[in-house]
């Protein structure tokens, strides 16, 4: 895509700079998938990408200035997280990693979700009150 | 008028009560520094577990230590200023000084129950931990983090086992000490 107009390189790396931030590196859960006793969860990493540039020619009094930004992006999966249904706790949950990435706090959001499910299931959660708690920190 | 002997023995069980609970205070200290060397994946995970099944986070745990072995600090000094009184057997003084030790009591006379059902609490949970953590798979925790995390809690059962006990004792001599 090209645009032509002037003095406007701020304007659109401002533009960018949001596309960047609001796409780069955003993990995504997919639609899960029943199969037998087990549940596949797709997890997607969306890649976009954004370059921009300017330039100036033509002849004198006869100037042709344009600048000029594009926009692509990848769209993939990365991992996929196996639930087991009748396998209770952690045991039945397994992560495959389809390449090497480092999904750090954004998967490990996800298996809280996942770790939640499991506990809704089993249990053992101890839920103290508030009457509680206030008593102990004022002991 | 309180016994010689009560206040002893409640002074007595005051310094121990304060060592007890900076035990105890250490190791979750402990665990958590190993808990932030463990991978980012796994980090919130076990955070999440202490919180959901000993009731409060790993920092909750460190305030109420931290006001517990406080005060037991406070009780002593004030056991210690009845077992003064006495010596002199100035009824007058032991009085006064008998009333200040109710005043410092009154929190954990008050909250000793909630207290040590929460000791007893995250004393069963950490008596399950190291069979909990031996489950989670490779995929969350790698097996020599794994020991690692099992590796860092030898004797945190016994020492919640310990607070337990102590704030147990602890309001029974304060009530005999207080009443007498």
């Amino acid at each position: 895509m090209v645009i032509y107009m002037e003095d406007s390189n701020a304007t659109i790396s401002e533009v960018l700079a949001n596309l960047q931030s609001i796409f780069s590196g955003v993990e995504s859960l997919g639609k899960a998938v029943e199969f037998g006793d087990k549940v596949a969860v797709p997890i997607y990493q969306f890649n976009f990408g954004t370059g921009g540039g300017g330039g100036g020619g033509g002849r004198e009094k006869r100037t042709n200035d344009a600048v000029g930004f594009g926009l692509a992006g990848t769209i993939g999966p990365v991992a996929v997280i196996i639930l087991e249904k009748d396998v209770p706790g952690p045991g039945g949950i397994h992560i495959h990693e389809f390449k090497a990435n480092k999904l750090g706090e954004a998967l490990a959001e996800l298996m809280l979700r996942l770790w939640n499910m499991v506990e809704s299931q089993i249990g053992g959660r101890t839920k103290l009150s508030a009457e509680k708690k206030e008593k102990l920190m004022n002991i | 008028m309180p016994q010689k002997e009560e206040v002893e023995h409640l002074i007595k069980t005051c310094e121990t009560g304060k060592d007890s609970v900076a035990a105890f205070s250490r190791s979750i200290d402990d665990f958590s520094a190993v808990v932030e060397e463990l991978p980012a994946v796994a980090r919130p995970l076990v955070r999440r577990d202490l919180q959901a099944n000993s009731g409060m986070s790993a920092d909750e745990w460190t305030t109420f230590l931290e006001r517990l072995g406080a005060r037991y600090g406070t009780i002593y000094d004030a056991a210690r200023g009845v077992a003064e009184a006495l010596d002199e057997a100035n009824d007058g003084k032991v009085a006064k000084a008998t009333a200040a030790l109710k005043d410092a009591a009154a929190p954990l006379v008050e909250s000793a129950d909630v207290a040590a059902e929460q000791m007893q609490t995250m004393e069963a949970y950490l008596e399950g931990l190291p069979a909990k953590i031996n489950m989670i798979p490779d995929a969350f925790l790698k097996a020599d983090a794994r020991e690692g995390l099992v590796s860092s809690m030898p004797g945190y059962t016994e020492r919640a086992r310990a607070v337990k006990e102590l704030l147990n004792e602890t309001k029974e001599v304060l009530s005999s000490v207080i009443a007498g």
